[in-house]
C-alpha cells in the first residue's frame, strides 16, 4: 500500500502522512464494510481515495477533455533485456511524470483499475481518463526514450 | 484502448514494482491512533483481516498491533522463546481441521480472495524472516502468528456460513 501512495503522491514524506492517514480511515470504517469486495481491494480504495484527495488539496487537476480529441497512440515500447534495470528505469520515468499523467498511469498500469472505475475515483468522464491515459503513456514512453538514447 | 508492450511488461513483473518499504514512525503513529480508537477489546475476523491489509505495507506494524490491538491473543503468552518450526506446526494443524469442516462448501469469491491475501501475507513474512538479523526475528514471527490467527478466524467465520446454509435447506 505504501507503493500505491508514493506512485500517486510521488513523495515520500507525503506518501507516508497519506498512509497513516488512510489507515486510520480503514480501522475506522471497519464497522461499515459491507463484503461487497475482497477486503485487500477495499482497503486499497480508501488508500488511493486518500492520496487523491491529497492531490486535489494540491490543486492538482484532472483536466476533461473534449469528446471530440483522439487518443494518442502511443509510442511503441521495447524492454531491455535486463529486467531489473527496466524495472528501476520505468519506476524513476514514472515518478518524473507531472502529477495528473502519473496518478492516471499508476491507476491504470499499476493498480489495475479500469477507466470506468478511474473516472470515479477522480470524478472524470471515461473518456477523460483514456485520452489522459494515452497521453500520459505517450509522456513515459518519450521520458524511457530519452534514457536510452 | 490498444495496449502495448509497456503495459504487458509492467503486467507480468508487478510484484517487483513494490520494493519500497515507509519508516517505522509510520507504523508507530497508526498503532497509537488505532489502539486510541479501539475500545471494544473483541477481536473479530475483520479486525483481523484489515490487519493482514496492514501487514501487507510491512511487518514491523504486524509486531505493533500484535500488542496494541491483539493484546487479548491466546497465543500471545506463549510466542516469544519459541520456535517458528513448532509455532506453524500448531497453526498448519488448526488450518487443516477447519478446513476440513469446509468440505465441499462453495467458498464466496471474497472470502477465497482474502484467504489467498492472507496465504501471500504468511510467504512474504517467511521471505522476509529467511534473511532477517537475529534481534528483527521475534516481530516476524509475531507477525506471522497474527497472520495465521486471521487465516483461522476467516474460516471460523466460513464455517458459521456454511453451517447457516445447510440448516436452511
Amino acid at each position: 500500500m505504501f507503493n500505491v501512495c508514493l506512485r500517486i503522491l510521488g513523495n515520500r514524506v507525503e506518501a507516508e502522512d497519506e498512509l497513516q492517514n488512510a489507515f486510520i480511515d480503514v480501522f475506522a470504517k471497519l464497522s461499515s464494510f459491507r463484503f461487497e469486495s475482497s477486503v485487500g481491494a477495499w482497503i486499497k480504495r480508501i488508500v488511493v481515495n486518500q492520496c487523491i484527495n491529497a492531490l486535489k488539496k494540491k490543486r492538482v487537476i484532472f483536466f476533461e477533455l473534449q469528446n471530440n480529441q483522439p487518443e494518442v497512440e502511443s509510442d511503441e515500447y521495447k524492454p531491455e533485456a535486463d529486467k531489473s534495470q527496466e524495472i528501476a528505469k520505468i519506476r524513476t520515468a514514472v515518478s518524473q511524470l507531472p502529477d495528473g499523467y502519473r496518478t492516471i498511469f499508476s491507476l491504470y498500469a499499476m493498480e489495475g483499475y479500469d477507466h470506468q472505475e478511474i473516472s470515479q475515483i477522480l470524478d472524470i468522464s471515461v473518456g477523460t481518463s483514456k485520452s489522459q491515459y494515452s497521453r500520459a503513456r505517450q509522456r513515459l514512453c518519450h521520458i524511457l526514450q530519452d534514457k536510452m538514447d | 484502448m490498444k495496449e502495448n508492450r509497456l503495459e504487458e511488461f509492467i503486467r507480468q513483473h508487478r510484484d517487483e514494482f513494490d520494493d519500497d518499504n515507509p519508516s517505522l514512525e509510520v507504523w508507530s503513529a497508526i498503532s497509537k491512533q488505532v489502539s486510541k480508537s479501539d475500545s471494544s477489546g473483541r477481536i473479530s475476523w475483520i479486525r483481523h483481516a484489515a490487519a493482514v491489509g496492514l501487514l501487507l505495507i510491512g511487518v514491523a506494524l504486524g509486531m505493533l498491533l500484535y500488542h496494541n490491538i491483539f493484546d487479548q491473543s491466546p497465543v500471545g503468552a506463549h510466542s516469544h522463546g519459541k520456535d517458528l518450526e513448532e509455532i506453524e506446526q500448531y497453526f498448519v494443524q488448526q488450518v487443516a481441521v477447519h478446513t476440513k469442516q469446509l468440505e465441499g462448501f462453495v467458498q464466496a469469491t471474497e472470502d477465497e480472495r482474502d484467504l489467498m491475501l492472507i496465504d501471500e501475507a504468511i510467504k512474504d513474512l517467511k521471505r522476509q524472516l529467511a534473511d532477517a538479523p537475529r534481534s528483527a526475528r521475534n516481530k516476524l514471527i509475531e507477525a506471522i502468528i497474527t497472520t495465521y490467527e486471521t487465516k483461522i478466524a476467516m474460516l471460523e467465520k466460513v464455517i458459521k456460513e456454511k453451517i447457516s446454509v445447510e440448516s436452511t435447506i
